[in-house]
């Protein structure tokens, strides 16, 4: 509606809602409001205004009787009145629900003589604050507050577990920490003691070798102060053959000293070599382990021994190259007969 | 209009009796709840039914190739209008019952709306909801309560008109929905 209708019109329309107006009046409302948009729109809210007047009983006797005529005559017009009785309801509803809940609220609110006083004891804050939220708490109902405060406890209860626990596990895995370093402390001062060990072993086990053979050189020569015989072969790799292709060396009697002499396979060349001399039968005659490289000469390899290891039979010779990881491999065999 | 289908003629006449109306099927609707409001102003026990009727032999005339002044077009459906309502008071004479409007048939069960009320209560925004609470709760004079709010008497009614219109449609929905999930 754009315009404001004027006192004239609103009584037009009162009268035209009431019944009182004339076929002729009647017909020129409806002849308009059928074609005046803002005419029908006043119609419907002086309508809309009459029914409020309907339903909350403003209306004189005669205007209600009148009120009744239309509003009783048709479905479409008790929709109306029925609409606003019922908006009327929802809001008594919802307001007397509103007042409740402020009730209750109220309920639990503070008093204001039982705020904290200002300028009191602590202690006695501590005592009023306490005893409000006691009161807060009944003021709930039983069931509510004895839910609340079965859940609180439960709440307090696990929130203690939890810590605890919590506590309780980080201590252990502290605990299994500090041990783990500790053993791998004690593994890493092992290992450096045995690599450090292992180190002086082989330094010593080359000297002693080394030792042995000087002693072995030196016992051989010693056994004989007299002019020795030694007795030399040169020994080329072999293919085993019992009885056959091996070189045969004639001891005499006066011969005290064997020096063999073995020809080693150019490559591939290793950091030390062992050799193993035994029967073919599989008794071991004499060994020597870890030889180094260096004594190799002209690709010989040489050693004196006493003749006493060698009685009269058939003999053999492994020499095993060994890398420096320690994987020894069979460079050569050598073979060679005693005969006294 | 003979040049134009039945359809398109009753599309022009709704155009020429709601021009301001943004579509065809707010055209009608308006329309129809014109004619509606002109038979329950005049007392009959089922407007909604007198409207449709008048509608119908609105279309039958146009198919019937009756040219209707677009100049007037009012002039002519409330011709149809009163006719109808004619016919509808000798019926109602010669059938000699009095129909009471509370035989017809009834609106929801208040306690089946309650909860649309509810919900389409708290959808209004607080001021507006205060606003209504006031005016239907409050025992005071609807001059006065214009007078509070700054307002005239005319624009008071108005204001609580849209108010209620607004919630009416709410309500409606809610109700239809409703009776979807029930169904």
């Amino acid at each position: 509606m754009s315009v404001e209708p004027s006192q004239e019109t609103e009584e037009l329309i009162t009268r035209f809602l009431s019944g009182q107006l004339s076929e002729e009046e009647r017909n020129a409302v409806e002849e308009r409001f059928l074609a005046d948009d803002d005419y029908f729109a006043q119609l419907l809210v002086m309508e809309d205004s009459l029914v409020d007047d309907y339903v909350l009983g403003r209306l004189t006797d005669e205007e209600r009787n009148n009120a009744d005529l239309l509003f009783r005559s048709s479905l479409v017009e008790k929709r109306e009145v029925r609409f606003t009785e019922d908006l009327i309801a929802s809001l008594r509803r919802a307001r007397e629900a509103k007042e409740e809940r402020t009730r209750s609220k109220k309920k639990r609110t503070l008093d204001d003589g039982e705020i904290v006083i200002p300028k009191t004891s602590p202690w006695l804050q501590s005592q009023v604050s306490l005893n409000l939220i006691a009161r807060g708490l009944r003021g709930l109902p039983k069931a509510f507050s004895a839910t609340a405060g079965l859940v609180l406890l439960l709440l307090i209860v696990g929130s203690i577990y939890v810590v605890f626990h919590y506590q309780r596990q980080t201590r252990e895995l502290l605990a299994q920490r500090a041990a783990l370093e500790r053993n791998i402390q004690e593994v890493h001062e092992k290992l450096s003691r045995e690599i450090q060990d292992s180190s002086e072993l082989g330094k010593r086990l080359d000297l002693e070798n080394k030792m042995r053979t000087q002693a072995e050189e030196a016992l051989a020569l010693s056994r004989n102060r007299e002019p020795r015989t030694v007795a030399s072969v040169i020994l080329l790799p072999t293919i085993f053959e019992r009885g056959g292709g091996s070189k045969i060396i004639s001891l005499d009697a006066n011969a005290t000293l064997l020096r063999l002499g073995l020809e080693v396979p150019a490559s591939p060349p290793y950091p030390t070599y062992n050799v193993l001399i035994k029967t073919f039968d599989g008794r071991e005659v004499w060994s020597r382990d870890s030889i180094p490289a260096s004594q190799i000469k002209q690709n010989k390899l040489s050693f004196v021994l006493s003749t006493s290891f060698f009685p009269y039979n058939d003999y053999r010779i492994e020499l095993l190259g060994v890398s420096e990881n320690g994987d020894s491999k069979v460079v050569a065999d050598y073979a060679f007969k005693v005969r006294k | 209009m003979k040049t134009q289908s039945d359809s398109a003629a009753f599309d022009t006449l709704l155009q020429a009796l709601e021009p301001e109306a943004l579509s065809p099927r707010e055209s009608f609707r308006r329309f129809r709840t014109r004619l509606v409001r002109l038979f329950a102003w005049k007392h009959c026990e089922d407007p909604e039914n007198l409207a449709d009727e008048t509608i119908s032999r609105l279309v039958k005339n146009i198919q019937a190739g009756r040219e209707i002044s677009l100049d007037h077009p009012y002039r002519y459906v409330r011709v149809i209008a009163r006719n109808v309502f004619y016919e509808y008071l000798r019926a109602k004479e010669k059938s000699g019952i009095e129909m009471d409007v509370d035989e017809l048939p009834d609106l929801p069960a208040p306690e089946e709306t309650e909860d649309c009320w509810t919900l389409c209560l708290a959808q209004l925004s607080p001021d507006k909801r205060e606003f209504l609470e006031k005016y239907f709760l409050d025992s005071i004079d609807r001059e006065q309560f214009a007078r509070e709010k700054g307002l005239t008497i005319n624009a008071l009614r108005l204001t609580v008109f849209r108010y209620k219109a607004a919630l009416k449609l709410c309500i409606e929905n809610c109700i239809m929905r409703l009776s979807k999930v029930r169904n």
